[in-house]
């Protein structure tokens, strides 16, 4: 028998003592309100009115005349509220929270996306928020920290150790062991100690759901390919989830190549030179040295530049059943500015790596055969980023300008 | 016998609060730390907790957090780390026990990690995110090479959980003292006794109380409640302080020591 919080040898809860008794009270908590009907009345009654779902499933109709191959079909999580996919899991953490009587949310954030989305559901649900962010990332990323504020979440810059995303985790559990009679900590991704990649993967499988409703009452059969990126996992796990069983459909995981799997700057644990480790409270695949020790990440995009990957498709991976597979920098680049021009679709850069891959593919594939991408997120977020890409000169003249007046 | 079950029976017969003191491996440097390790142990520590640095230390507080950054910047390895361990047992009167995180140990192959440890005179090992029931094997590791895999227990912890603990642990169990993580003043109050009463009810080892321990007074406050005190940030802050001020850190640390001690 599989040993609880497991899949196959990957996951479990290797935490501290001192956080057991906030893991125990979570478990049993979140085993009762799974099955609660009143409780996932409103989740889903918050997801219809609040978040927008469902999201589209649009064919791409003309990138794939032009490509000559299978159909492209995109589901359009970036028409989500704050404009990604992460939403679907801090509504259900934060309503879970609320439920069992906590005051205050806290979370920590790297790049500010999961930052944001939790300090939303905390606004829309009356929960008081408290963001850890590394200092290094609050300087970084300030048009997010801004958004936080905006939604009423105190963001807490972190100076201790490498005042980065890991260094916001510690400074969160820490906080959390402090007061856990009244505080909730909203784990963003389907990584850390069970039972988060399971509750993680439990709110985001709204994705896979919609999609397989919506493809399959279009069409009358199973898409032939499904791509998602892959950071931690929780827009791959939710999008898989419902084809998990259905061997016949090819899930494909695309993780960020950076500059490239051998320039040692890329974050492919799975794809690249991942190795099992037990780390931040879980067993999967990450990126460390021959000590153990973690090694820093690359990604053009902010939210697939972590060293670890959930526990469950580490498992996949393992079996055979999810392939995985990197794009580059580049590639990601030249996959964003091909559907912005040629769909409409300005897709976020992480989700442009699952676009990357999809153009590779489509051309070898025939005209009968079906890909549906799922496009995590809309890109307006990354301006900074794919404007210094694509437009460099222009827009630094622009941000002076904007500095002067 | 082992160091550490001569010392746990010394503290028992003369009736005495044990000691347990603290370094980075590598913080500030491999030399420093082997010093105040001496110094520590000189000034009459009945364990040292030599911790092996790890990149993501989400169990201790910044102070050691920070330590640990430092270590690592320096390029210490995981071998440098055996090597002091080994100087270090070898040369001094403490029981030597290892302190690091599930990863470093899985990495280098848990049969590996505990045979070489056992090889060079450690005693024990404390890695806060290796519960028991997730242990990978260094229970049964441990007990097959003599040495003794010491569990925290955390307030919040039930009276079945302190016992589960006492009877897969070895030696001594490690409480906590506060909720929170390493590194703040601990007051000896009405709750913290109560805490440690509770686990000497529930336990079947001796116990050993740390984090936030940085005076002489709060030992002698608690001696009736354990068995060993233990005080961790204290010493990477007085390492720091010592380090920065130019001044000979295995004279001013056992000097340091010898106060903590000095309950009478």
């Amino acid at each position: 028998m599989e040993k609880e919080g497991y899949y196959g040898e990957f996951g479990g809860a290797y935490i501290p003592e001192i956080l057991r008794p906030n893991f125990v009270q979570l478990k049993e908590e979140f085993s009762r309100l799974k099955e609660d009907k009143s409780f996932i009345s409103e989740y889903h009654d918050l997801l219809k009115n609040f978040v927008g779902r469902p999201t589209p499933l649009m064919y791409a109709k003309n990138v794939s005349e032009l490509l000559g191959g299978a159909k492209i079909f995109l589901k359009l999580e970036g028409l989500a509220n704050t404009g990604a996919h992460k939403i679907n899991n801090a509504l259900g953490q934060a309503l879970l929270a609320k439920k069992i009587g906590k005051k205050k949310i806290i979370a920590e954030t790297g790049a500010g996306q999961h930052g944001v989305a939790t300090a939303c559901a905390c606004a829309k649900l009356n929960l008081e928020c408290e963001v850890y962010m590394g200092e290094l990332d609050v300087k970084r990323q300030h048009p997010n920290v801004f958004w936080m504020e905006q939604f009423g979440a105190k963001v807490i810059p972190v100076k201790n150790g490498t005042k980065t995303l890991k260094d916001a985790v510690n400074a969160a559990l820490r906080e959390w062991t402090k007061n856990p009679e009244e505080t909730y900590y909203l784990l963003g991704s389907a990584v850390g100690a069970a039972p988060y990649p399971e509750m993680v993967k439990f709110f985001q499988s709204v994705i896979g759901k919609e999609t397989k409703e919506q493809f399959e009452s279009e069409y009358g059969k199973k898409p032939d390919v499904l791509i998602a990126c892959v950071g931690g996992g929780s827009n791959s796990i939710g999008f898989f989830s419902h084809y998990l069983n259905e061997k016949e459909v090819r899930l494909i995981g695309v993780e960020a190549g950076g500059e490239g799997t051998e320039s040692g700057r890329h974050a492919a644990r799975i794809s690249g030179n991942g190795k099992l480790g037990i780390i931040q409270g879980y067993k999967s695949f990450f990126l460390q040295d021959a000590d153990g020790q973690i090694l820093p990440t690359h990604s053009i995009s902010a939210g697939l530049d972590y060293a670890g990957i959930g526990p469950e498709l580490a498992y996949h991976a393992s079996t055979g059943r999810i392939e995985f597979t990197s794009a580059t920098d580049k590639e990601v680049i030249e996959a964003f500015e091909f559907f912005a021009k040629k769909e409409g679709i300005i897709a976020a850069l992480e989700s442009s790596h699952a676009l990357a891959h999809a153009i590779k593919i489509a051309q070898k594939m025939n005209p009968g055969e079906n890909i549906v991408v799922n496009v995590s997120g809309r890109g307006e977020k990354d301006l900074f980023i794919v404007a210094r890409a694509v437009d460099k000169e222009n827009w630094i003249e622009f941000l002076k300008k904007e500095v002067i007046s | 016998m082992r160091k550490l079950a001569e010392k746990l029976k010394e503290i028992k017969n003369k009736d005495k609060i044990g000691f347990m003191g603290h370094v980075v491996a590598g913080y500030p440097d491999l030399e420093t730390s082997y010093e105040a390790a001496m110094g520590i142990s000189e000034g009459g520590a009945d364990f040292l907790e030599i911790q092996f640095p790890f990149s993501d230390p989400f169990a201790d507080g910044p102070t050691i957090e920070n330590a640990s950054v430092v270590s690592l910047k320096n390029g210490i390895k995981i071998s440098d780390c055996f090597d002091l361990a080994e100087k270090i047992a070898k040369n001094c009167e403490s029981s030597v026990l290892i302190m690091t995180y599930g990863n470093i140990a899985f990495s280098y192959g848990v049969k590996n990690f505990v045979k070489k440890s056992e090889e060079i005179g450690v005693d024990g090992f404390i890695i806060p995110d290796i519960p028991p029931e997730n242990d990978e094997g260094l229970s049964v590791l441990c007990e097959k090479n003599d040495l003794s895999m010491i569990y925290l227990a955390a307030p919040g912890n039930s009276a079945e959980r302190i016992e589960y603990l006492s009877e897969k642990g070895n030696g001594f169990i490690y409480a906590v003292a506060r909720t929170g993580i390493t590194g703040k003043k601990t007051e000896i109050t009405g709750e913290v006794t109560e805490w440690l009463n509770f686990v000497r009810k529930n336990s079947k080892l001796p116990i050993a109380v740390g984090f936030g321990i940085n005076s002489s007074n709060q030992i002698k406050n608690l001696k009736p409640y354990c068995d060993i005190a233990i005080a961790g940030s204290y010493f990477v802050r007085e390492i720091t302080e010592c380090h920065k001020n130019g001044d000979d850190v295995r004279e001013t640390l056992k000097t340091k020591t010898v106060q903590l001690l000095n309950v009478e």
